[in-house]
């Protein structure tokens, strides 16, 4: 499935669902969405970058260490809970405040923050990061078949139930983890 | 300079508080700097060190007027108010001693360190540990909260670890290091409870107010869990101080550096144990529990540690003996008590606590200097030492006499007064006992004065056992020589002029334990009293049984051999060992690997969790079906029908990407009710959830060969699973059709929908629920994220492991991923 035009479309799909997941994750306060959501969606469309153009072309094209993301996130989410304890409040305390925009006498509307939101922020990354380090580390795992000693173990009667997958689409990624794996060895 | 500030009183106006912190944390301090110092300096580090106990020294010798005045040197920086765990550091005459003895001998040690360590040797590591375990030392000695002094006492416990443990590829030190943890540390814990049951019993862990208010001190003799907090105590303190059963890591701890073994488990942490009891002698003195428990553990230890000393052919391991049994004569004195006279023995034992650290450390050091030169600490190696080390000679015939109880050194005059205190201590029990414990003290004396004489006798006199060490030993230079010398000279100057060192610095100690007792003389010659009576007696039993020594070493040595499970030791090492392989096989029939043995046991625990109490709910009365739930629409049925139609194609499909395929089918159905069910943002985690999975799965499976398959479960595993299943899945069919519609399962939705907008600002229920209302839940399950990542990598990066395992557990990870998403969405449902 790694034609032109599915790379093509899979380009625009993530930028829509950079745009669309942002948007839940901003609105999230007040409409459907949040951090979570927004999160996973975002993974959506990283993941489908990668299996579109394989891990190793998606790793260059990203030049993320998402390690660092879910990092960062469970730093930032433990900052937002700890820091109201630096202002004598309870731990998780959280605040929100409307704030009025107004320039030159003309109204820009308002804008509502909330502690929470920062706290969202902490979540966003975490599922971000952590989920597409996990798919990721998964592909690129180079499996080797155990010895053969192992084959006593497997009983025949099962034996031809368990069948390589057919459909194009996954052998496409084999192809790729192999691949990706041989180029990082 | 440092002189002139330290008797220009103008420094009076200093909060005393600060300066005892400025001691405690100044080590610390250095410590923490010292690898950046220690890029400069290089090897010369050792220096820096030293100049940091000299400082400390001195703020301690600063204190000293103050103190031996009896002014009131404390102050507190509350902590944890409600528990009543304040910063409280307090200055008494005990605590000056042991804070003076800590930061002299600290002084000397790492001086001396300089010529000792190599400079190979990763000298910023040594340093900070010192300065470390200095720091907490002075820590134990001032602090005013017994909360504060436990902290600081384990710190010591980690300190001597990682200092024991300082060769770290020599399987001994690794040994001795553990062990002196296990039972330190551990002892520490049993202390800890003790404190707390003091807490609990008088309302405060302030030390000072406990030890000198008579009405908290009656209550806690009168309490009935007076005995269970004395034994709490005096176990962590006989842990610390190595006696009793708890002799047997100080022998072992003898693989740390000679200096370390001077300083940590001679002259100062070991007296640490020593202190406690002493800090605690106004409080349980008095009791005849106290004194059957302390003077007879004492007595006992000192006994067997000085007969043990005795078979011993290590240098260091001699004098490892001899230091619990000099500790086991602190212990006994201090646990001479009567109800009428409850401090006999206290200003003897406080007097020979100084003294024993000026010998014993000086003795470690010449040992140093001797293992140094000749690469060897085998006393049946040496011998004639004397002809090529006369200074290094003469300072440990000083050590050893006044170990051995010789006049005209200190340990003699603090040998006479535990003599006396001991024929004190027996005429006042009377009967029997007036005889029993000053021939024990005799006893302690005399095998205290034979493994003296041997030392001196084997290392420094006769004839070289081994020429060709013998021809390479020399005088040490000067670095390691002139600590030994000051501590010599020490013993000397104490010995000749007692009433110097007793004033300032005995005296408060013993007033701080015992306010108001007398003033404590001490002479060199005082006629013919008992104990010199029973002096003259040591020395000559002494040197009668010494013409039988090897008998006697040959004696233990053979039933040592031959009752080999006759030995703590071998206690320990089974409890030990066997801890590992048994805790091993435990987990390991726990935790088997394969996902499926603890999805099982966690279903059935589920199901017992549910199914118990919505019986008994049942059975007395309750109505758990509201039938009126069960009219739904038909398209409602319709789709049900094909979730449940897709779920039981997942579970029977024959290939594994059929399965797959069928369960991500159902998890889009899942997600098309929820967008049936007016919840959009449900519906849209569940379809990016699913996906996800999907992929996830996938990758996992297409790394599945044909041969690899998993063994296929018989027949009977497949049904018992099968029940299994279908009993859970019935049970949660329960719980959610209960909930929201039986009387006691209301559902709490209600009170975010009412404050949501209030109290958060938000008005997306779901998301406030997420990040605010229950925030700790939601921190809690992105940390779960980020470990299930973490540990993803672990696995498939870890070399060596079974592939089939491999798989499972990213399989087990994948799952709790899901699951995680589905907690995260379940309860926004409701």
């Amino acid at each position: 499935m790694t034609t032109i035009i599915a790379q093509t479309i899979s380009k625009a799909v993530f930028a829509i669902c950079l745009m669309y997941s942002v948007n839940l994750f901003i609105h999230g306060a007040n409409y459907p969405g949040g951090g979570f959501i927004g999160g996973v969606l975002l993974v959506c469309g990283i993941i489908l970058i990668y299996v579109t153009f394989g891990i190793n072309r998606a790793d260059k094209m990203f030049k993320q260490d998402w390690f660092g993301w879910f990092g960062f996130g469970l730093l930032f989410a433990s900052i937002a809970a700890i820091f109201p304890m630096f202002k004598n409040h309870n731990y998780f305390r959280s605040a929100f405040n409307v704030v009025h925009f107004e320039f030159f006498g003309i109204s820009f509307g308002e804008l509502e923050f909330a502690s929470s939101m920062m706290f969202d922020v902490g979540v966003y990354f975490v599922v971000i990061g952590g989920l597409v380090f996990i798919i990721t580390q998964i592909g690129k795992h180079k499996y080797s078949p155990p010895k053969e000693k192992d084959e006593k173990n497997v009983s025949l009667d099962r034996k031809d139930n368990i069948i390589l997958p057919e459909p194009k689409e996954e052998t496409e990624i084999t192809d790729n983890t192999v691949s990706a794996a041989e180029g990082l060895q | 300079m440092l002189l002139a500030l330290l008797y220009d009183r103008s420094f009076d106006s200093v909060d005393p508080f600060i300066i005892l912190a400025f001691i405690i944390f100044l080590p610390f301090a250095a410590a923490f700097v010292l690898p950046i110092i220690g890029s400069k300096m290089k090897e010369k580090i050792g220096w820096f060190a030293t100049l940091i106990s000299f400082i400390c020294f001195l703020a301690v010798l600063y204190l000293i007027p103050n103190v031996s005045r009896e002014e009131n040197l404390s102050g507190i920086i509350p902590w944890i108010n409600e528990l009543g765990i304040n910063f409280s550091l307090r200055a008494d005459g005990l605590s000056i001693l042991l804070a003076a003895i800590v930061s002299f001998i600290g002084i000397m040690i790492m001086f001396y360190s300089n010529g000792y360590m190599s400079p190979k040797d990763d000298l910023n590591r040594y340093y900070q540990y010192l300065l470390v375990f200095m720091g907490s030392m002075l820590g134990i000695a001032f602090s005013d909260n017994l909360i504060l002094l436990f902290l600081f006492w384990e710190l010591t416990s980690i300190s001597s670890f990682l200092l024991i443990g300082y060769y770290r590829d020599t399987e001994k030190s690794i040994y001795g290091a553990r062990k002196a943890l296990l039972i330190t540390a551990g002892g520490g814990l049993f202390m800890l409870l003790g404190f707390i049951a003091i807490g609990l019993v008088t309302g405060t862990y302030e030390i000072s107010q406990i030890v000198s208010n008579p009405e908290i001190i009656l209550n806690l003799k009168s309490s009935p869990d007076f005995a269970g907090i004395l034994i709490l105590i005096l176990i962590g303190a006989f842990a610390k101080s190595a006696q009793g059963i708890f002799y047997i890591w100080l022998p072992n701890a003898m693989e740390a550096p000679t200096p370390v073994s001077a300083f940590l488990h001679s002259a100062t942490m070991v007296k640490a144990g020593i202190f406690l009891i002493a800090r605690f002698h106004p409080v349980f003195s008095g009791t005849d529990l106290w004194f059957y428990l302390v003077s007879g553990t004492g007595m006992i230890t000192m006994i067997f540690a000085g007969y043990i000393a005795i078979r011993q052919t290590d240098l260091k391991a001699i004098l490892a003996y001899s230091t619990i049994s000099q500790l086991a004569y602190l212990v006994t004195m201090y646990g001479f008590t009567t109800e009428i006279l409850p401090t006999i023995g206290v200003s003897a034992a406080t007097f020979h606590l100084l003294n024993h650290s000026t010998f014993k450390a000086c003795l470690f050091l010449i040992v140093g200097i001797v293992a140094h030169e000749l690469g060897t600490r085998d006393i049946r190696e040496m011998g004639g030492l004397a002809k090529k080390m006369p200074i290094t000679f003469i300072i440990a015939i000083i050590a050893a006499a006044s170990m051995a109880g010789i006049p005209p050194f200190n340990g003699y005059l603090s040998k006479e007064l535990f003599y006396e205190s001991s024929i004190i201590m027996g005429q006042q029990i009377g009967g029997i006992w007036s005889a029993i414990i000053p021939m024990t003290a005799l006893a302690g004396g005399v095998l205290t004065f034979m493994y003296s004489l041997r030392l001196i006798h084997k290392v420094f006199l006769g004839k070289p056992a081994n020429e060709e060490m013998y021809s390479k030993a020399h005088e040490p230079g000067a670095i390691m020589l002139i600590p030994p010398i000051i501590l010599a000279a020490l013993i000397v100057l104490i010995g000749l002029f007692p009433d110097l060192f007793i004033e300032y610095l005995v005296q408060p100690a013993i007033n701080s334990i015992a306010p108001g007792s007398e003033k404590l003389h001490v002479q060199l010659w005082h006629g013919f009293t008992r104990p010199f009576i029973m002096t003259v007696f040591t020395i000559a039993i002494g040197l009668f049984f010494y013409m039988k020594y090897d008998e006697i070493a040959e004696s233990q040595n053979r039933f040592c051999s031959n009752y080999k499970w006759f030995s703590l030791n071998n206690l320990y090492d089974k409890a030990v060992n066997n801890a590992r392989s048994e805790s091993a096989k435990i987990s390991g029939s726990i935790q088997r690997g394969p996902p499926t043995g603890y999805i099982i046991w966690m279903l059935v625990f589920t199901i017992f969790l549910i199914l118990i109490p919505l019986s008994g709910f049942y059975f007395s009365g309750g109505n758990l079906f509201d039938p009126s739930i069960m009219r739904l629409p038909a398209s409602e049925y319709f789709l049900l029908a094909i979730i449940v139609i897709t779920a039981i194609g997942a579970a029977i499909a024959p290939k594994y990407i059929v399965a797959i395929m069928s369960l991500s089918a159902m998890g889009y159905l899942v997600a098309l009710l929820y967008a049936y069910l007016k919840a959009p943002d449900l519906a849209m985690t569940q379809v990016c959830v699913e996906t996800l999975s999907t992929i996830l799965f996938l990758a996992v499976i297409m790394k599945l060969r044909k041969k690899e398959a998993v063994n296929p479960d018989p027949r009977s595993d497949q049904i018992t699973k099968l029940l299994i299943g279908f009993i859970s899945g019935f049970s949660f069919l329960l719980v959610i059709m209960a909930t929201g519609i039986v009387e006691p399962f209301v559902p709490f939705s209600e009170y975010f929908i009412e404050n949501a907008i209030e109290l958060t600002g938000g008005r997306n229920i779901v998301n406030v629920i997420v990040v605010d209302f229950r925030g700790y839940d939601t921190i809690g399950e992105i940390t779960v994220l980020s470990l299930a990542a973490l540990c993803v990598y672990n696995i498939i990066r870890a070399k060596g492991m079974k592939k089939e395992k491999k798989k499972e557990s990213k399989e087990e990870e994948e799952s709790t991923n899901i699951t995680d998403n589905i907690t995260d969405i379940v309860p926004e449902e409701i």
